[in-house]
C-alpha cells in the first residue's frame, strides 16, 4: 500500500475510535442531544464536550506523539527496541514534573511544570546523545536507559517518600502511573504547540531516516546530512515525549509497539513509518482508555497501567525476536 | 563538474591513530585503479579520506576544483558514490529501495514514489548486476552475495562520476566477481573514475589500468599493474611470489 493510503486508513480508523470512545456509556444518545436547547441537551454539552473530548483528544494526542517519537528515534538508533520510556526519556521527564509539583512551582508559574518535564526530556536526549547514543552499542544504550529511569523513578519514590501530605502523596503516584483523566481544554493547551513543533522536526528528518538505514556514513555517503536528521530527531521527540508527559505522566511501550506493528504497512521504510506510527499509537490509547473506563472498577485503572499490561508482554515478543541486537 | 580526484599529501585515521602518512594520489576520469596491499596497509582509510567521510589531518582532498570539506553532503554525494567495506542495511526494507537511496542526493524517496528516470536508472543498475530476480525481496532474506549486489547496484545508480569502492568483490562468487570486473572496466571505459581496493592480486593485474600498493599507510608502488605488482613488491610488501602455475606461494 502507498503511505498516503495507509494514513487515510489509519486515520479512518483513528476517527471510529475517537467517535466510540466519545458515545460511551450512553451510547449515541448523547451525541444526539448536543444540538438540543434547554437543560438536557446543555448537560449533554458539559458531558461530552468539557469532560470526554478533552479526554479522549489527550489520550489521542499522547498516544500520537509517544508513536511519533518512537518510530522517529527506532529510525535514528536503528534499533526497533529504541523508544522513550525504554532510554529513560519518559522517566526522567516525569521527574521533572514531580519536582514541580512538588516544590510547588506550579503556583509561581502555569508553565513550570509543562516547561520542567520537557527540559528534563531535552536534557536526557542531549545525554544519551553525548553518550554517543549512535556509536555505543544497543545493547550499552539500552542499560544507560535502564539506569536512567532506576534513577529518575528512585528520585520520585524519594519525593514520594517525603510527600507531606496524601494530597501531594496522590498526586505524584498519578504522574507515575500516568492517566488522562480529568483533562481539560487548558491541559491541551500547554501541549499542544510542544507537539506541533516536535510533529515538525521529526517529520523534517524523514528522508534522513530512510539514508539513515544504511548506518551513519553510509547515509552521509549517499548525502543525507546526519548531523541535521540526529538533530531534528533528538529535540522532536523530547518536546513530543516532554509534552505528553506533562499531560498524561509516564505512559510506556507504545512508543515501541506501535512502529512495531505499523511497519510491514509501509514495507519496512524508516521515513514513511512516522505518521502511520503517529496514527495507530493515538488510536490503541484511545481504545484503551475507553476499556479503562468501561471496567466496572470501583478504583479507575489507570491508563499507564493498562498500557504497561498489553506493552510490556509485546516489548519482550519483539525484544526476543529481534535480530542483530549485539551490534 | 570534474570527476578528478585529487590527494594531497594528506594524513588521516579514526581516532587518535594515523593509519596514512603523506599520501598523494591524483585520479583522472577513465582510469581504473585498483588499490591493494596487505591487511591493515590502509586501504579503507584512503578511501574514506577520499569519500570525505574520514577528515584529512593534515593535507587536503580535492574533488574537481574544489575542497572535498567545503563541499555540502549533497553535492557530494552526487559527484561520487563511495561502498564501505560493510554493507550495512537496518530493517527488512526491499532491495530496491536499498538501490533508490543511491540517488539520495538527486532524489531520497522510495521507489515507488521515484520520477520515471530515476526508477529507469534504478532498474538498469539492479539488471546490470543481475539482482532482478530478488530486488523486490527484504534485503535481510538475502545471502551474501546477493546482499552485496543490491549495494552495488545502489553505488551504480547514483550514475556519479567518481566511483570509490571497498572491496567489492566480497561474497561474490567467481562467476560474479568476473561480471563485477566486466562491468567495472565498462564504467571506466564510458569514463567513469573507479578506485577499488581489492585483495585479489591475479584480478588487479588482469583487470586494472593502473595499481596502487598501500604498506603501512604510504604508497609504495604506484603504476600499471605489470609494473606496481612487480616481483620485488611482491615479495617486500606482500611476501609472496608468483608461483610456475601462476598462483602465489610464500616467499
Amino acid at each position: 500500500m502507498m503511505p498516503l493510503r495507509v494514513n487515510l486508513a489509519l486515520a479512518g480508523v483513528a476517527l471510529l475510535a475517537l467517535l466510540a470512545a466519545l458515545a460511551l456509556h450512553n451510547g449515541w444518545a448523547d451525541l444526539w442531544k448536543l444540538g438540543q436547547p434547554g437543560p438536557e441537551g446543555e448537560l449533554a454539552r458539559i458531558l461530552v464536550l468539557e469532560i470526554r473530548l478533552p479526554r479522549i483528544l489527550a489520550a489521542f494526542g499522547v498516544g500520537a506523539a509517544l508513536g511519533l517519537a518512537g518510530a522517529a528515534l527506532q529510525g535514528l538508533l536503528r534499533n526497533p527496541l529504541a523508544d522513550p520510556g525504554v532510554l529513560g526519556v519518559s522517566g526522567t521527564s516525569a521527574l521533572g514534573a514531580v519536582i514541580a509539583v512538588y516544590f510547588n512551582l506550579v503556583t509561581l508559574s502555569v508553565w513550570a511544570m509543562p516547561g520542567l518535564s520537557i527540559a528534563m526530556a531535552l536534557g536526557t536526549t542531549a545525554l544519551l546523545y553525548a553518550l554517543g547514543a549512535s556509536s555505543v552499542s544497543t545493547v550499552r544504550l539500552i542499560l544507560v536507559g535502564v539506569g536512567l529511569s532506576s534513577l529518575a523513578g528512585s528520585l520520585m519514590a524519594l519525593l514520594m517518600n517525603l510527600a507531606p501530605n496524601p494530597f501531594t502523596l496522590s498526586d505524584l503516584v498519578n504522574w507515575l502511573l500516568g492517566s488522562v483523566a480529568n483533562r481539560s481544554w487548558a491541559d491541551l493547551g500547554f501541549a499542544l504547540p510542544f507537539w506541533a513543533l516536535g510533529l515538525v522536526l521529526v517529520l523534517m528528518a524523514a528522508p534522513g531516516l530512510r539514508a539513515l538505514s544504511l548506518g551513519e556514513d553510509g547515509a552521509s555517503g549517499v548525502g543525507a546530512h546526519v548531523g541535521r536528521v540526529r538533530l531534528l530527531v533528538i529535540t522532536g521527540s523530547a518536546l513530543l515525549t516532554g509534552a505528553s508527559v506533562a499531560v498524561a505522566g509516564i505512559i510506556g511501550f507504545v512508543g515501541i509497539v506501535a512502529p512495531h506493528v505499523v511497519r510491514p504497512l509501509v514495507r519496512h521504510d524508516p521515513g514513511d513509518l512516522l505518521l502511520p506510527s503517529a496514527l495507530f499509537a493515538g488510536t490503541v490509547l484511545v481504545l484503551a482508555d475507553a476499556a479503562v473506563r468501561a471496567m466496572p472498577f470501583a478504583m479507575e485503572m489507570k491508563l499507564g497501567v493498562a498500557a504497561a499490561l498489553i506493552g510490556a508482554p509485546a516489548f519482550v515478543w519483539i525484544a526476543a525476536r529481534a535480530r542483530g541486537m549485539g551490534q | 563538474m570534474s570527476a578528478r580526484l585529487e590527494i594531497i599529501s594528506a594524513s588521516a585515521g579514526p581516532g587518535q591513530h594515523a593509519v596514512l602518512h603523506g599520501v598523494n594520489l591524483t585520479v583522472a576520469p577513465g582510469e581504473f585503479v585498483c588499490l591493494t596491499g596487505p591487511n591493515g596497509a590502509g586501504k579503507s582509510t584512503l578511501l574514506r579520506l577520499a569519500a570525505g567521510i574520514l577528515p584529512a589531518r593534515e593535507g587536503e582532498v580535492r574533488l574537481g576544483d574544489d575542497a572535498i570539506g567545503g563541499l555540502p553532503v549533497r553535492e557530494r554525494a552526487r559527484r561520487m558514490a563511495w561502498l564501505a567495506q560493510e554493507r550495512s542495511a537496518a530493517w527488512a526494507m526491499r532491495g530496491v529501495d536499498i538501490v533508490a537511496l543511491g540517488r539520495f542526493a538527486h532524489e531520497g524517496r522510495p521507489y515507488e514514489r521515484l520520477p520515471d528516470t530515476a526508477r529507469a536508472a534504478i532498474n538498469e543498475a539492479i539488471g546490470r548486476c543481475g539482482a532482478t530476480g530478488f530486488a523486490h525481496r527484504p534485503v535481510d532474506t538475502l545471502s551474501g552475495g546477493e546482499k552485496a549486489r543490491i549495494h552495488l547496484a545502489r553505488i551504480l545508480a547514483a550514475r556519479a562520476p567518481l566511483l570509490l569502492l571497498d572491496e567489492p568483490l566480497n561474497a561474490l562468487d567467481p562467476r560474479h566477481q568476473l561480471d563485477v570486473m566486466a562491468l567495472l572496466r565498462a564504467e571506466a571505459e564510458a569514463g567513469t573514475a573507479l578506485v577499488i581496493a581489492l585483495h585479489d592480486l591475479a584480478m588487479a593485474r588482469r583487470h586494472a589500468s593502473r595499481v596502487i600498493v598501500l604498506d603501512a599507510g604510504r604508497i609504495v608502488a604506484d603504476g600499471p599493474p605489470a609494473e606496481a605488482l612487480g616481483p620485488s613488491i611482491l615479495a617486500d610488501v606482500f611476501a609472496v611470489q608468483e608461483a610456475p602455475d601462476g598462483g602465489f606461494v610464500p616467499v
